[in-house]
């Protein structure tokens, strides 16, 4: 064979699989070989589940499996419990959880015959733009070391984008699946609030919160998405929508439709890199035919003032089930209940976590929820009817996925310099809207950028078939 | 909107206790996010805009289903004592 099997795209290397070209434990054996060289410098992981992933694939070879991923190695990150293996969130208070149970995506991959090769870093409980935020140590970017790989998937868009594993699951509540896959080059998708079951996904903001792929290629994304997406009756908000047959339906006939795209103002924050890489991305739509339609967002400088009073609101709920009783982290001592419960927080959390928590207190206390949290509500529906809108006239948006390229570890001390890393991601997370980040090439110094491509809910197919047209005539 | 708040209680109410150090470093960083994030004051909504179509999520049929085995979730608890997780003292002696 004349690439490497860690070169191989998932539909490739399953099909190989299946068809008994190449033995599952082959091509574990290559990722491990490829996670022991490159982990080292990288960091991309907290657990590798060598062993598992050795049995997992023993037993697709031996039952021949046929199932849609048979033999893939996919690096799941942190957040997504999975039974008997420890699941940290990369947080001090979870460090030695061992999860009783599966998420339901696990289940869903397993029974598609795949291999779990590890789980990986990722910001404390999802919360911040960089992997800095982990309790462990930092991710670092592959494309180039001092830089970090985004947020808060950044272990799962870092060991992917290494061929540390052949795709990965992260989680997206404000940017985290598709900024990451722009700073490592990749495809990332955040599916439609709901199209997903969240059953096991470790809660941090459980209005905007959904699980979602980081891939090397459209098809691949495509793929993925149909095995994990379904309703699921452990997890209410699920969808009974349909799940179609996404990888099979991604032919496009050029011009077939409407594009919507950001008036120059709107993209005005973003560095010249990005805008020039959009620009090229909207040339290329043009000129195949495609309508293009400028879409006014009025509310985009808003959205993430809104979500920084809505994600950090349902955060200090959500987490308030960290006491140090159940699971996680206790403090060791004698104590009161009340200080133990909170002895065991504030040594489990770290610093973004806690300021999370507070200004979430804060937006929920006596006083100020109107102003703040209820205010927040009601400019998260105008968000909402802003898309609405937009998608009477144009079938997908396009936007830059990020204001700038990777930046260095350690640049963004300031936390509102950090979370407006998410400016143009956050506003689909309000709305419920499913969006893809696509590569859109690189910077001189060789860094990757990417587009945004935002659908109507539920038309992951538009946003799919639109990517994969895309693909390859934007790569450079 | 008011932007000041009172960071002591905050914590209290959120089970955390900070240090010194740490209290200087979030006081201004969370004034600063609060006084970021009440732009969201400035815009002019038009009054009947108001909250519509919120979403009621359907509740699942009310049917007994096996729970996890107890060895299993007392495994993750941090004390335990037979089959019942432990808890510091509830009622504090005066």
């Amino acid at each position: 064979m004349s690439r490497p099997l860690t070169d191989l795209p998932v539909h490739e290397l399953s099909q190989l699989v299946r068809r008994g070209e190449v033995k599952a434990q082959e091509v574990v054996e290559a990722y491990l070989n490829n996670i022991k060289e490159k982990e080292p410098k990288l960091k991309a992981f907290i657990t590798v589940t060598e062993e598992l992933a050795r049995r997992q694939a023993r037993s697709v070879d031996e039952k021949k499996a046929k199932g849609k991923l048979a033999g893939v190695p996919l690096a799941i990150k942190d957040n997504i419990l999975t039974a008997g293996v420890r699941t940290t969130c990369a947080s001090r208070i979870l460090e030695h959880y061992i999860p009783p149970y599966n998420a339901t995506v696990i289940d869903k991959l397993l029974a598609a015959d795949a291999v779990i090769i590890g789980k990986t870093n990722m910001d404390e409980f999802a919360m911040g733009s960089s992997t800095e935020n982990s309790a462990f140590y930092p991710t670092h970017n592959p494309y180039d070391e001092k830089r970090v790989p985004g947020g808060s998937s950044g272990g799962s868009a870092a060991a992917v984008a290494a061929g540390e594993a052949a795709a990965a699951l992260g989680s997206d509540t404000g940017g985290s699946i598709r900024q990451p896959a722009a700073f490592c080059g990749l495809v990332g998708l955040k599916p439609t609030y709901g199209r997903v079951s969240r059953y096991g996904l470790v809660a941090f903001a459980s209005s905007l919160d959904q699980i979602g792929p980081l891939t090397r290629s459209v098809v691949d994304a495509a793929l993925i998405l149909e095995v994990i997406s379904g309703y699921d009756p452990k997890d209410s908000t699920s969808a009974k929508e349909p799940v179609a047959a996404y990888s099979q339906e991604l032919e496009l006939t050029p011009g077939s439709l409407r594009v919507g795209y950001l008036e120059e103002s709107r993209a005005k924050d973003a560095s010249a890199e990005v805008r020039e890489a959009y620009r090229r991305v909207l040339e290329v739509v043009e000129s195949e035919g495609f309508e293009l339609v400028p879409v006014d967002f009025a509310l985009l400088d808003y959205a993430l003032a809104c979500y920084y009073v809505i994600a950090p609101s349902e955060a200090s709920s959500n987490l308030a089930r960290y006491d140090g009783v159940r699971y996680g982290f206790r403090y060791p001592g004698e104590h009161t209940l009340r200080e133990m419960y909170s002895l065991t927080r504030t040594a489990g959390f770290g610093r973004e976590v806690k300021r999370r928590i507070l200004l979430g207190t804060f937006a929920l206390s006596a006083g100020y929820y109107e102003a703040y949290y209820g205010r927040a509500r009601v400019v998260r529906q105008k968000i909402g009817e802003e898309f609405r809108q937009a998608f009477k006239k144009a079938d997908v948006i396009i936007t830059p996925t990020t204001p700038e390229p990777a930046f260095l570890l350690g640049a963004k001390v300031d936390p509102i310099a950090m979370y407006l890393s998410d400016y143009f991601t956050v506003a689909v997370n309000l709305a419920g809207l499913p969006a893809i980040s696509l590569p859109a090439g690189f910077t001189p110094e060789g860094l990757p950028l990417g587009v945004q491509l935002i659908g109507d809910a539920f038309k992951e197919q538009s946003i799919f078939q639109l990517a994969f047209f895309l693909e390859k005539k934007v790569k450079s | 909107m008011r932007d000041r708040f009172d960071l002591e209680h905050l914590c209290r109410l959120a089970h955390l206790h900070l240090d010194s150090e740490e209290m200087a470093e979030l006081r201004p960083q969370l004034e600063q996010i609060v006084a970021w994030v009440s732009q969201l004051g400035e815009l002019t909504i038009e009054k009947e805009a108001g909250l519509t179509g919120e979403t009621r999520l359907p509740f699942r049929p009310d049917e007994v289903e096996a729970s996890l085995p107890r060895e299993e979730v007392l495994a993750a608890a941090a004390e335990k004592d037979e089959a019942f997780i432990k808890v510091p003292k509830v009622i504090e002696e005066r």
